[in-house]
């Protein structure tokens, strides 16, 4: 039963397609009837047209076509002396008598016609022309060049202000070669063959499309710590910093005794670099006594027992970080200490760096020195570290 | 049924591919910032500290028509616009505009500032490319020790209103203090010996001195030295103890007012000074500044009575290195006898 009741409907299935196939053949017949074609055009080959950007943007009257075909083999074309490239919207097919399409919206605009010729095209003397409200490029030169059917390439560059349509989508070029000027200059899209009958032809398709736009995020960042125990940022710990042998100064007329130092590991992308300043409102402090800051620039360690000090130094510097000179950048032997500036709103510039640098640590060294008087007593002294970056 | 699911599959397909086939973006807000030279300076980078003075700045490289600008401070990232983590523990709502470079029309906009937000507003104007610096006091520093961003936008009104006319980001850091610590402790340092080679309390020559045989005709003198040195706020003394030269039951009398050297009595005394009668001594030396007491402060003048003070300072001296001249005079009637005695100096730091 089943095989019974399909038969019939593939047996009509075919008689459908056989009526379709018939029916088309018909068409097309009448239509090929209906298209001036030229008697002996062959398609140029190798035929395209590379767009430097497929954008549709309407303000984008920047866009280059880069034009190439070859003489087809078989083509009766020795001396080119014209060529058509026409845009249209509905088809690229050589013969089709309309050409539709709005220039600026669904066909380019040949704005300028500018051309940078290549292949059999740098004889010199040709002209660029635009046709149809600058939907139409033409090219055209009375001289004309020679060429060899099956190896001529002709290149070119068609403008370099064109302006893609604004419309996304697929749009067509239909390009023809004349060996008599007149023949581009008197294309008309009804009948190409107006001028001047055409020698070869070829259609082309186009497409503008969307852009995509890919967006990164690199966000401004700032890595700065200050540490005692580690080797970097990420593992370093911090803890009070102990002065002397063991913590005290017992020995008057050496020079820092015990002098001992933190880590500054500074990373950032900052264009301006970075600037690490230091805070400190008062030299190492017992109650009412403190031991004398050692100066405002960089100064002999002392070794009489009459002289107490109190200073830093940057004793090392990071990869690409400067010490402030004359001041903290101390050779071996020296240290400052600026009351004033330490203990100003955003503290004394100790480091900085001049632009954007991966991680990299920098050395302080403290040093304190007791006189023979100094008061005994317990001191402190308090830094605080400000980086700041300028992006 | 399989057509039908897969027509039905290609027009999900489709409807799916009109609705969200537009333009391929991973897109975010963000600008081609014209805002360079974007820093914040921090008085203070302590964690929760508070009074802390922010000043921001940044050039403006075009002319903008500005009529607010926001500082926003975020943990997560400094991009305008997208979710903001609220540090915890920062303040500005409090911050006062202490000054300002660029314009002069900026005031605090209350209304649009909050904890982690401040506004600034003024009557919307073009203003042309300059740089900008905003000082803001009373700011209380986020709880947390890290990387924290600044996200700077600017609109074309008052209030945040009107259109954003650019934006851009920065980091700042905030840190913990570094802790210094040392001890001085209280420290009197003497020492006592024949000689005390360059004024170094670590060299130290001998400990008994030979007077040699005594004559009736002549002075035997000799010297010992001693160096102190403290940071007793109150100053030390040095005291000489002991007994006038004995032998057995023989004593060579001491000398206890102040007198010259007479040979050919019975003297013992000491002073502290250079003399010339006899030859013998030397000044104190060193930083030190230490003073000796008057009755063994004379040239020429020898006194010995055991337990008083030679030497004092009222406060907190550097080392001083003095030198004490012992001479000896006998008569005829001395008993012969070996004569010894032990100097006990005693030195008392009052801290």
């Amino acid at each position: 039963m089943l095989k019974g009741k399909k038969m019939p409907k593939i047996s009509q299935m075919l008689r459908r397609m056989a009526y379709l196939a018939a029916s088309t053949l018909v068409s097309l017949g009448s239509i090929v009837a209906l298209i001036p074609q030229s008697a002996s055009a062959n398609p140029v080959s190798s035929r395209s047209i590379q767009m430097s950007t497929s954008s549709n943007a309407g303000s984008s009257a920047t866009t280059t076509y880069l034009l190439n075909f070859t003489i087809p083999t078989g083509s009766s074309m020795t001396t080119l002396r014209g060529i058509v490239i026409d845009f249209c919207s509905n088809s690229p097919i050589i013969g089709d008598t309309t050409c539709s399409g709005t220039v600026g919206t669904t066909v380019p605009t040949m704005s300028t016609t500018g051309m940078v010729s290549g292949g059999v095209l740098t004889a010199s003397g040709w002209t660029a022309g635009t046709l149809n409200a600058n939907r139409t490029y033409t090219l055209t030169n009375a001289t004309g060049v020679a060429v060899t059917a099956g190896s001529s390439v002709v290149t070119l560059t068609m403008s370099t202000a064109i302006q893609n349509p604004t419309t996304l989508g697929t749009f067509y070029a239909r390009i023809y070669t004349y060996s008599a000027t007149a023949g581009a200059t008197g294309y008309l899209v009804a009948n190409p063959d107006t001028g001047a009958v055409h020698v070869d032809d070829g259609g082309i398709a186009l497409s503008t499309a969307n852009q995509i736009t890919v967006t990164a995020k690199v966000q401004e960042s700032l890595t700065f710590c200050v540490y005692t125990a580690g080797s970097d940022c990420a593992g370093g710990t911090v803890a009070g910093i102990s002065l002397g042998t063991s913590g005290v100064l017992v020995v008057y007329n050496a020079a820092y005794v015990g002098a001992t130092t933190a880590k500054i590991g500074l990373a950032s992308n900052a264009s301006g670099g970075v600037i690490v300043r230091a805070k400190n409102p008062a030299t190492l402090t017992s109650g009412a006594f403190t031991i004398t800051a050692q100066g405002n620039s960089c100064t002999a360690d002392s070794t009489t027992t009459t002289v107490e000090q109190f200073g830093f130094r940057v004793s090392s510097v990071g990869a690409n970080q400067s010490a402030a000179t004359g001041i903290y950048g101390c050779s071996s032997g020296q240290h400052a200490f600026h009351t004033t500036n330490l203990n100003s709103t955003y503290g004394d510039e100790i480091l900085r760096t001049t632009g954007a640098q991966d991680e990299s640590q920098s050395a302080i060294e403290f040093a304190a020195k007791a006189a023979t008087t100094t008061e005994p007593g317990i001191y402190t002294s308090t830094f605080t570290y400000i980086a700041t970056g300028t992006y | 049924m399989q057509r039908v699911g897969l027509k039905r599959l290609g027009l999900l397909l489709t409807l799916v591919a009109l609705l969200f086939g537009g333009p391929l973006r991973f897109h975010s807000q963000a600008f081609d910032t014209t805002l360079p030279n974007r820093s914040l300076l921090l008085s203070d980078s302590v964690a929760t500290r508070t009074g802390v003075t922010y000043t921001f700045g940044f050039d403006t490289t075009l002319a903008l028509t500005i009529g607010s600008v926001e500082f926003e401070i975020c943990s997560n990232d400094p991009f305008p616009g997208t979710s903001c983590t609220v540090p915890p523990g920062f303040d500005i709502s409090g911050g006062l505009l202490a000054s300002q470079t660029g314009t002069s029309d900026f005031a605090v906009d209350v209304p649009s500032t909050n904890a982690h937000k401040l506004v600034l507003s003024r009557i919307a104007s073009a203003v042309s490319p300059t740089t900008f610096s905003f000082e803001i006091t009373g700011v209380t520093n986020p709880d947390d020790v890290g990387t924290e961003y600044m996200r700077l936008r600017i609109f074309n009104a008052p209030s945040t209103g009107g259109s954003l006319v650019d934006a851009a980001g920065l980091a700042f850091s905030i840190n913990g203090d570094l802790n210094l610590a040392t001890e001085v402790p209280p420290h009197l340092d003497f020492c006592v010996g024949v000689e005390i080679a360059s004024a170094d309390c670590s060299v130290i020559l001998g400990d008994s001195v030979e007077m040699g045989t005594l004559t009736t005709g002549a002075t035997a003198a000799v010297t010992s030295e001693f160096m102190v040195g403290t940071n007793a706020q109150n100053g030390y003394i040095v005291t000489v103890n002991g007994f006038p030269l004995t032998s057995g039951n023989n004593v060579i009398t001491s000398i206890t007012t102040p007198a010259s050297s007479a040979p050919g009595t019975n003297q013992f005394g000491i002073n502290l000074k250079q003399n010339t009668v006899p030859v013998i001594g030397s000044e104190p030396v060193g930083a030190g500044s230490g003073t000796i007491t008057s009755n063994y402060n004379v040239p020429n003048k020898f006194r010995f009575v055991s337990g008083e003070t030679i030497v004092s300072h009222p406060t907190a001296d550097d080392f001083t290195k003095f030198t004490v001249s012992y001479i000896t005079n006998i008569d005829s009637s001395q008993d012969p006898g070996i004569y010894a005695t032990t100097m006990t100096y005693v030195a008392t730091g009052n801290f």
